[in-house]
């Protein structure tokens, strides 16, 4: 077990820049989650740290070692990627040995640790498969003990759910972070998929092009996204954007064109040095339906309605643009029903709009 | 439908029976006297199993000395082939270099220089060389082939990434990468490229005719040759069917052993022979 960590780590492919500047550490024991975008230079970072690839500038330390010179062999980590990569011309007994085998370590403890990482992930029956005779999820499991077997410092995982279907997702979710939780390795997960980084990560590094746009808990994401793109990336359905002027007069407001809102005076002085054009971010679940007509409320008409069971999405529209708002339970409306709305004004964000940086 | 099929079946059968009669006929002439195989009408069974051609090639012609000199060349070449296609294939396919893309036109282009082009170029090589009448002057001039190359290029490139990249995290050093993991994943394209490559060596005649000028150093082709000249006499007939019958066993056996696993890897390849 051992930290890692990556300073200014730069990855250039030809012109294309696949990470620049990236320093993120993470803890001993760690569960740390690279989120963005397909594209946005993790799986790139990860392969660093793996020493599949070579920075062009950056450091990389697992444990107290600069690690940048050497190859994948000598760092110690154990890499799971998305298609598995298991052998075919091996069976599952074979594939999880093989790196101990590489090792040259004597047969009989392969044996003791083949079987009992087998038993830890319940694979027991399925030793003597090749990899073509087994399920996406099995082959999941084959792939995950040969990457435990090694009892390596560091486990790497590249987006390892995003083959299997929906609900073994939601079950390997939970294992996986169990499995973690147990063996208390240092581990980097790789995914696009925010839900699987909200529910599993302790912290998670927020990609996008190639920068770490925020570093943070979940709940750190969640309620101070740093700028426009962790907001619109974290939460789902995403965070809804409206193009605002901020109106100084008696009372502190926001103009969209279509609504006025009025904020409480406390974001006065927190907007004292703010720009005038801003855009205005409210998520789904900090919109209220009401009941009837209201002075200060927002009009809007229903475009589409998404029933959940436990909850309903509805698409609304207001001027020309469509937006989303979660309401609990079920709703009888239809598209086309004019609606009013209330903002949760203690909960709204303000962004620069040029930079997209947050204000509020 | 049922009177399609028969026609099918039936038109299969006679193109079979074309591929096939000479072939029997071969055989069984290798069986029978002169006056038997020139005997009108004609006969299609021996009257009885005469082996005498058989024991004439092999006491009064250096063939058996032919038959071990073509294994040995088609053997060595075969090996070379699979060797050198085998590691170009990786290079081409898997490494990153300036260049790369350049290097693999040029052996395809190779593959487009006609034979007959580089006969006199390659003939003094061999004999400036000094390997004139070995099997080296055979072996050396296809060792390396362009086509092959190019198969298990093709090949290669259906082997993902992430499995030499796993190997490499589980532990592997490149050498261990190529022989543990990318080796045994050639098998198909190895049968294949082995096969074609057998049979094409095993056929050989022209090049082995203009190197080979020794009697003592002859492949089963160039005696075969020597036996059809010497068959303008009828009294050859009978030893020629003989030779001939017993220079296609190696590629009937391995036809017959490789087939299933040709047709596989053929689809494996994506490839036509």
């Amino acid at each position: 077990m051992a930290r890692v960590a990556v300073r200014g780590l730069t990855k250039r492919f030809g012109r294309t820049v696949a990470v620049e500047d990236v320093t993120f550490e993470v803890r001993d024991g760690e569960f740390v989650v690279l989120l963005g975008p397909s594209g946005s230079g993790k799986t790139t970072t990860l392969k660093l740290i793996a020493g599949l690839l070579k920075p062009d500038r950056g450091e990389i330390w697992i444990g107290d070692r600069l690690v940048n010179d050497l190859p994948p062999k000598d760092r110690d980590v154990a890499m799971v990627f998305q298609n598995y990569a298991l052998y075919p011309h091996m069976t599952a007994y074979e594939n999880i040995a093989f790196p101990l085998k590489i090792r040259r370590l004597p047969k009989e403890e392969i044996d003791r640790r083949v079987r009992e990482v087998a038993k830890l992930l319940r694979i027991e029956d399925l030793l003597d498969k090749y990899p073509s005779q087994l399920s996406g999820g099995q082959q999941q499991r084959v792939a995950l003990g040969r990457a435990i077997v090694r009892e390596p410092k560091v486990f790497l995982l590249d987006e390892p759910l995003s083959n299997l279907d929906a609900k073994l997702r939601v079950y390997m979710r939970a294992e996986l972070k169990s499995l973690q939780r147990r063996l208390r390795v240092t581990t980097v997960y790789v995914t696009h998929d925010q839900v699987e980084a909200m529910t599993m990560a302790d912290r998670i590094v927020v990609f996008n092009e190639g920068r770490v746009q925020q570093i943070g808990t979940p709940s750190e994401l969640y309620n101070r996204p740093s700028n426009t793109f962790v907001a619109s990336f974290i939460g789902s359905p995403p965070m809804n954007f409206f193009e605002v002027s901020l109106v100084r007069r008696e009372e502190l407001y926001l103009d969209a064109g279509y609504f006025k809102l009025k904020l409480p005076a406390k974001y006065g002085d927190l907007l004292r040095d703010a720009p005038s054009e801003l855009l205005l971010g409210v998520r789904p679940e900090h919109i209220k339906l009401l009941p009837g007509r209201h002075e200060e409320a927002v009009e809007a008409e229903v475009y589409v309605i998404e029933p959940l069971g436990s909850e309903t999405i509805v698409d609304f529209k207001v001027g020309d643009n469509v937006y989303k708002l979660k309401y609990p339970g079920e709703v009888a409306l239809r598209p086309g029903d004019k609606i009013y709305l209330e903002f949760d004004v203690d909960k709204i964000y303000l962004f620069d709009k040029e930079s997209g940086k947050t204000l509020l | 439908m049922r009177g399609f099929k028969l026609l099918v079946y039936a038109l299969l059968a006679i193109v079979a029976l074309a591929y096939w009669f000479p072939y029997a006929w071969m055989v069984l002439s290798s069986f029978k006297t002169t006056e038997e195989i020139l005997t009108l009408p004609i006969r299609i069974l021996p009257r009885s199993l005469y082996v005498y051609n058989y024991v004439f090639l092999v006491t009064e012609f250096p063939f058996l000395n032919a038959y071990i000199n073509s294994l040995v060349i088609a053997s060595l070449t075969t090996i070379l082939v699979i060797f050198t296609s085998t590691l170009a294939g990786y290079v081409l396919a898997k490494l990153e270099f300036k260049g790369r893309d350049v290097l693999f036109m040029l052996v395809l282009a190779m593959q487009m220089i006609p034979f007959f082009v580089t006969i006199i170029p390659n003939y003094k090589l061999i004999a400036s060389l000094g390997l004139l009448n070995t099997y080296w002057a055979v072996i050396i001039p296809s060792m390396v082939s362009p086509f092959g190359i190019f198969l298990m290029r093709q090949f290669m490139l259906t082997i993902p990434d992430d499995l030499l990249d796993a190997a490499r995290v589980d532990g592997c050093t490149e050498l261990e990468v190529l022989f543990r993991v990318v080796f045994p994943l050639c098998k198909p394209a190895w049968i294949v490229l082995g096969v074609t490559t057998f049979i094409a060596s095993w056929n050989d005649f022209l090049w082995p005719l203009l190197v080979l000028r020794k009697k003592e150093m002859y492949t089963v082709p160039l005696l075969l040759n020597l036996l059809g000249v010497a068959a303008g006499d009828p009294r050859y007939y009978g030893v020629l069917m003989a030779g001939n019958t017993l220079g296609t066993i190696p590629t009937l056996i391995i036809g017959a052993l490789a087939f299933r696993r040709i047709v596989e890897g053929m689809r494996f390849t994506g490839l036509k022979m």
